[in-house]
Order: C-alpha cells, then structure tokens, then sequence
C-alpha cells in the first residue's frame, strides 16, 4: 500500500488507541511512525505488530518503571512508544540502556527528538543495528531484518561523537506492506461508532438531502 | 512563527491585543467574519500581484454535460490544474451531504500540467472521491453539486439570449456548491510539510481555495455550455457584471470543527494576527482622510449587502436583523463621529463594546482592519504554524510551575460543573459509516467509549484534580508516567505557555454547545460570506461572491472585492 504520511500518521494514531494506548499517547505513536517512515524506516509495519501484540494491555504493565535509571526495564516486555515518551519527558543526559523491549525500531524518534532539543546526536544499538540521530540528522546500520526485530533484550544510547548525516530528500510516500496496513485499519476501526438511523440523522445535523 | 516572536515582533501597540478570556469563547468566535487577513482575500492579492495567468487547454464536455476539463493556473514558479469530471447526475441522487456517492462535478488540484495518463488515471479515481485514491501529484480533492434553485434557471436564461434576473440569482448567490473540498495528505493527496516552502502555499489553505477559486470559473462555463446547447444561436453568456455575484456555495458540516481543536497553534497564529491587526488600528494617533473615506465607503457598501444575507435559521435570522440594526447604528454613529480627535478607532472600537451584539462588534473589527492594509496585510505570513514544533512534551517542568502556570490561564476550565448530565451531554466521534466527525449524546446514545478527544474542559479538569496528588517540587515527567491518560490535555497546556489563543475556552460537549460556532469561526479565515446554518451543526455559506475572475484579475483595484460595489446592488 502507498500511502502519504498524514495517513500513516492518522491511521497509527488511531490503531494505538484501538487497540491499548490513551490519545496523548496514540499522538506519540502516531507522530513517531510519521517521522521513521519520512526517513525510509519501515515503522508502519513495527507499528502493526506492537498494536496486535498489546491489544487492550494496561499501558502501566507496558511502561518502564523508573525512566530516569541507567538501565530501564519494565515488569515484561516494554512497549517502545511509551517507554520512548517516558525517555524524551525525563530527558536524559547520560548513557543508557533499555532491557527487554519491543519492535526497538520505535523508539528512534524519541531519541532523535531529545538529541534535537539538546542540540546533540545520540547513538542507539540492538543487536545488528547501529543508529545515530539527533540534531544532524539521521545514519542507520541495519539490515531491514534486524530494524524489523520483534524484540531487543538491551537497547543501547549514548552520546555519539560521529555526527549523523543529514537525510538528502525526505520521503514523499510510505510504501508499507499490505497486511500491516490492513492490521492497522483494522485496529484503526475501533475508534469509530457505528451509525444508527437516529446518529446518521441527528450526528452531522441535518436531513439526509438538501438541495438548494 | 511562534508566540515568543510574535511577542518581540509586535508587541510594540500602544493598546494591547484583546485578552484570550474575551475572544476565546465559543458565542464570540462564532460571530467572526471575513477579513482582509482571510485565505480568499489574501489569494487573490498573491495571484494579482504575482500577474498568476489563467488559461482552459482542456474542454471535452459532450451535449448533456458529461466529460473532462483541465484549467490551469501559471504563476510566476509553478503551475496548478484544476482537473474537473462534469457528470450528469440523476436528481434523485444529488444530496449536499458528504454521505453521498455521486456528484454533478469532481475535482482535484494537479501539482503541474497532467499528462493524457495523468488524466486517464484521476478520471478512473476523482469521480468516486472518497472511495478512489489520488497521488503525491495532486493537493486536493472536492466535488460540487448544482444549485437546483438555480442551475437550470440560469441554463434556460442563457439559452434563450436573456440575463437571469439579479435578485433571482442573490437569493442563492451561487451556480453550484462544494460539499467537501479534502486537502493535506487526505486519500492520498500530497502531504502539507511537501508543499508549505513554496510561497505560494505558506499561508493556510491556499492551494484548496485556489480549486474553489477555478472551481467558480468551472460553474459558469459550465452553465454557458449547457445553455449553448440548448439554445443554439439565441444563447448569450452571462454579463460579467451578474457573474460577479455569483460565488460558490459550500455546505459545511462537523468535519472542520475537529480541525480547530487538534491544530491549537495553527488556532492560535490565526486568532492572533487577526487580534494584532485590530490592536495595531485601534493604537494609531491620529488617521487622515483616505482611510476615513475608505472605512465609510465599506460600511455603506456593507449596509447593503447586509441585505441580501439570507438564511432560515431561527438563531441566525434573529441575529442577522440585529446585525442589520447595527450597522445602522454605526452608521449612525459615523455621521456625528469626530475621527479627529485622538486614537479615533480605539474609541470607535470601544463605543461597539457596549452598542453592538457580538456579530456587530466582530464586524467592527473587520471594518477597523480594512483601510489599514499596509499595516496588517504582512500578518498573513504569520498564519501557518508548524504544530509538531511544539509537539514535545518538557516532562522536566516542576509540577509547581505547570500548576502555576494551568491555575493563572486555564480559569475558564471551572465555568462547568463535569459532574452534571448537561455538561457532559455530548460526545464528539468519527462515524464507521463515513469516517465522518459526529456529536452524539452521551447519556442516549451508544459509542462514548470511543469519544474523540475534544472534551478538553472536562479532561483538563480532571488532569487538575490528579496533579493535586503531587508534590510541587516533582517533575511533570513523573505525573506522566502515572498519567498517561492526561497526556494530550498536558500538551495542550503546554502549547497554551506559547500560544495563548490556542484554547476555545467553552465547555465543547455541553447539551448548549454549538457546533457552528467553530465552523464559523474557521470558515470566516477562509473568507466565507452569507453564513447560513442549515441546523445547530451545519452550515451552508458562499466563498468568493462578488470577486473578480482569473481573466478579471489585472482589471483595476479588486483587493475590496469582498464589498459589492454599490452599482452592482
């Protein structure tokens, strides 16, 4: 599915809160999938997994317990959208390392966000990933397989004394795999109300015909 | 922009921008009108400017009126197209609603010239709108119905060599109506951050008035086609004085009002440069002779057209003979106004105060702005906003400071009691059947759970009961974590610390809300005239009545288009 990057963003925002998250939180969601996918990330397909994996999970089960230590772990598996807006809230200023959490692809954004606003680039590592972003932009090593991985057992971010490189042309669409897309609308209705004749009516406000 | 340059930049007025309590409630935005700040007006200044030139390549129409059109627009980088399916529809069929599934014409704005495949692709795609898809080479997306007071009217007219009586034709005041004009990234549309460097498009919602402006030339070449047809040799077109009252109809439902809620800077930045014009005019010393003349000469103008602004709506009727009452009294109160003594448009501005109803003192403010141009047409640059600029939460704020700063700005919070059925008599959500923004009645009706999150009095308040559980000296990356469910309501308030005409400060889901009022308030940055509710939460209006065609547009001074002239009435 091509797709333009307002829809992922407003069809992630919806699945995340379809299937576990609250709307500030679904904004997070939806916001990060955006930013990975303009910069030629898969996240869509990150995103549709994450959602199937927590559906109608407590977020409080999904969330680090303390973002502010040198390792953060949650009681599972943490969620990388809530623990990637704990992290950007708390702001870290030293190396850390995140145990036990998944699709790491996610948590990019929130760590390119916080190199923004300190004006410097972090470096984040997984298993055969290398990732440096922040303020100078965005360099990742990986093979689509292991950005794709379903779950990191430690995430790694520190301060990166390489610079990032900035990304040429930004995407103009996102080409997200088929199922995913379909996962995620599928989610994404959650959030709607089925009409009923009295709502189809009254909801927008007027008659059904209205020609003038 | 954000506010703090706005604060280094403008805050240089002797009287102050009004404060966001007074303007920010729901009674008073929803009696803004057009500016000259509005997207329209501010369009057609570019394309006027810029000498943008206008040309038709494309006219496949066959007799009943069915085929493709391509008009494009040249400016001085870039050109645009409005692609147009004409259909014949079955009047069975043709409904304002955005429920429908067929229309008398489809559009979309080609970013460029379209190839035969360009339109070999959009023909299989436009028409079905909502149900097709479009491509990063197209900005947007509308379609139109025919006004059946009108259209057929206006046809048989043309047809038999006759101009259709004016009074006729401003009992509608347009040929046909948009029902949906879909921009941004919408069913595949390009996305805004793609476009928003060029110039352009930086100001809001320039390229979808663009269509709507084409659109309008598309209506009367339309008409004259049929009326071609049918007449032969008797046909006349339309004289170009009677084209120019004619605009183009829009029926606005909820769609828009989810837009001013989740865009709060994109709010703000309009809100403010429109109260930093009126501060701007009501701070000058002392004015001269051509902006008095010019101020009159809008509000005689406007007398007039007063008249012809119709509606059914038993609130808004009320309110347009009230409004017709006060422009009488200003104009009244001009006749003996000394506009030689001191700050003559403060005192002007503050005699409306407390004379006016909301509808006249909001006109006011359109009247104070218009000969002052020079002053204030800079300010459009100014009303775009880069939301995800501000995005970010700071969860390193002491919970001091952010209940400092909630307790002194968010007051408006506590005018409802959340506790009681009235206050929480709505809910807004999106339609499965249409994916379409709703209110419902939460206490009647099934779907709350899956509310939008538009109750942002109610959930403000209840973030406010929760953070007093929390120590002052705690980071609000804390309350957060225990919170999630705050969280939009915190980004809120913290967009709020920079913007701070970000927030409608009403109860938006109390049983007395009315939705119109946000969609007036939008449609009037767009430039919208003749609001007309058609109910509590839907409203049809006219765009670009009175203004010059694109073949018009290096004839003589438009930019007051928006006035009819007092010839043309």
């Amino acid at each position: 599915m091509r797709v333009s990057i307002g829809e992922v963003q407003s069809t992630v925002l919806k699945a995340t809160r379809g299937s576990y998250m609250s709307w500030g939180m679904a904004e997070e969601a939806g916001r990060a999938v955006a930013w990975l996918e303009t910069r030629q990330l898969p996240a869509s397909e990150a995103a549709a997994a994450l959602v199937e994996e927590n559906d109608s999970i407590p977020m409080a089960r999904l969330s680090p317990v303390d973002p502010t230590a040198s390792s953060i772990k949650g009681e599972g598996r943490l969620c990388p959208v809530l623990t990637g807006a704990a992290l950007s809230d708390a702001n870290p200023t030293s190396a850390l390392e995140i145990l036990a959490v998944a699709h790491p692809l996610l948590l990019v954004s929130f760590v390119a966000q916080i190199g923004e606003g300190q004006s410097k680039d972090f470096r984040v590592s997984w298993a055969e990933v290398e990732i440096v972003c922040g303020v100078n932009g965005l360099t990742v090593k990986g093979e689509r397989s292991a950005l794709l991985k379903k779950h990191a057992s430690a995430v790694k971010i520190k301060y990166s004394s390489d610079k990032a490189s900035a990304i040429e042309e930004r995407q103009l669409r996102a080409e997200v795999n088929d199922n995913a897309w379909e996962l995620l609308e599928r989610y994404a209705h959650r959030t709607y109300v089925p009409a009923s004749e009295a709502s189809r009516l009254a909801g927008a406000g007027a008659g059904l015909t209205d020609n003038d | 922009m954000s506010n703090q340059h706005n604060d280094q930049e403008l805050a240089v007025t002797a009287v102050p921008r009004r404060d966001p309590s007074q303007v920010m409630r729901l009674a008073r935005i929803g009696s803004f009108h057009q500016t000259r700040l509005s997207f329209m007006r501010n369009l057609l200044r570019r394309l006027k400017s810029e000498n943008w030139e206008f040309s038709k390549p494309v006219w496949r129409v066959d007799d009943i009126g069915v085929g493709v059109a391509v008009f494009l627009a040249k400016g001085p980088e870039r050109t645009y197209s409005l692609v147009a399916f004409a259909n014949d529809l079955d009047p069975g069929k043709r409904s304002d609603r955005v429920i429908a599934e067929e229309w008398d014409a489809t559009f979309t704005l080609f970013d460029g010239v379209p190839t035969e495949e360009d339109i070999e692709r959009l023909s299989k795609n436009v028409p079905l709108q909502e149900a097709g898809r479009i491509s990063e080479k197209e900005i947007s997306l509308s379609r139109a119905n025919r006004s059946v007071r009108l259209f057929e009217y206006v046809r048989d007219c043309l047809a038999e060599g006759k101009q259709p009586d004016a009074e006729k034709l401003d009992a509608v005041g347009y040929l046909m109506r948009t029902t949906a004009v879909y921009g941004s990234a919408k069913f595949g549309a390009i996305d805004r951050f793609q476009i928003e460097d060029r110039p352009e498009f930086n100001a809001p919602f320039q390229a979808e008035l663009l269509s709507v402006f084409m659109t309008r030339w598309f209506t009367i070449e339309i008409v004259e086609h049929l009326a071609r047809v049918k007449g032969g040799d008797k046909f006349k077109p339309l004289d170009s004085a009677i084209k120019r009252r004619l605009g183009v109809g829009n029926s606005t439902g909820l769609g828009m009002a989810p837009f001013l809620m989740n865009h709060p800077a994109l709010l703000n930045n309009w809100i403010m440069c429109r109260e930093e014009a009126l501060a701007r005019v009501r701070s000058i010393e002392t004015t001269n002779d051509v902006r008095v003349t010019k101020f009159k000469s809008v509000l005689t103008r406007s007398i007039a057209d007063a008249t012809k602004w119709n509606t059914t709506h038993e609130g808004q009727a009320v309110r347009v003979v009230e409004f017709q009452e006060d422009l009488q009294n200003l104009q009244n109160k001009i006749d003996g106004f000394d506009f030689s003594q001191s700050a003559p448009w403060d005192q002007f501005y503050r005699w409306s105060e407390s004379n006016l109803t909301l509808e006249g003192q909001e006109f006011v403010v359109t009247l104070l702005i218009e000969p002052h141009g020079d002053l204030v047409d800079g300010l459009t640059e100014c009303m775009a906003a880069d939301e995800w600029r501000f995005f970010r939460i700071d969860g390193t704020v002491s919970l001091g400071a952010f209940k400092e700063f909630y307790d002194a700005n968010y007051q408006w919070v506590s005018i409802a009691d959340y506790s009681t059925k009235d206050a929480t008599a709505r809910f807004w959500y999106a339609s499965e059947e249409k994916l379409e923004p709703r209110v419902g009645e939460r206490h009647e009706e099934e779907g709350a759970e899956r509310e939008h999150p538009l109750a942002t009095g109610r959930d403000l308040a209840a973030m406010r009961t929760d953070l007093s559980s929390f120590r002052d000296d705690q980071k609000l990356a804390e309350f957060l974590l225990k919170h999630p469910e705050h969280r939009h309501v915190v980004r809120r308030v913290q967009i709020n610390q920079v913007h701070p005409y970000s927030e409608v400060q009403d109860n938006l889901i109390d049983a007395s809300m009315m939705p119109i009022d946000l969609l007036r308030c939008k449609l009037s940055f767009f430039g919208a005239t003749k609001f007309d509710p058609r109910s509590d939460r839907w409203v049809r209006i006219t765009m670009f009545q009175n203004a010059p065609y694109p073949n018009e547009l290096d004839q003589g001074d438009f930019d007051d288009w928006v006035y009819p002239t007092l010839e043309g009435i």
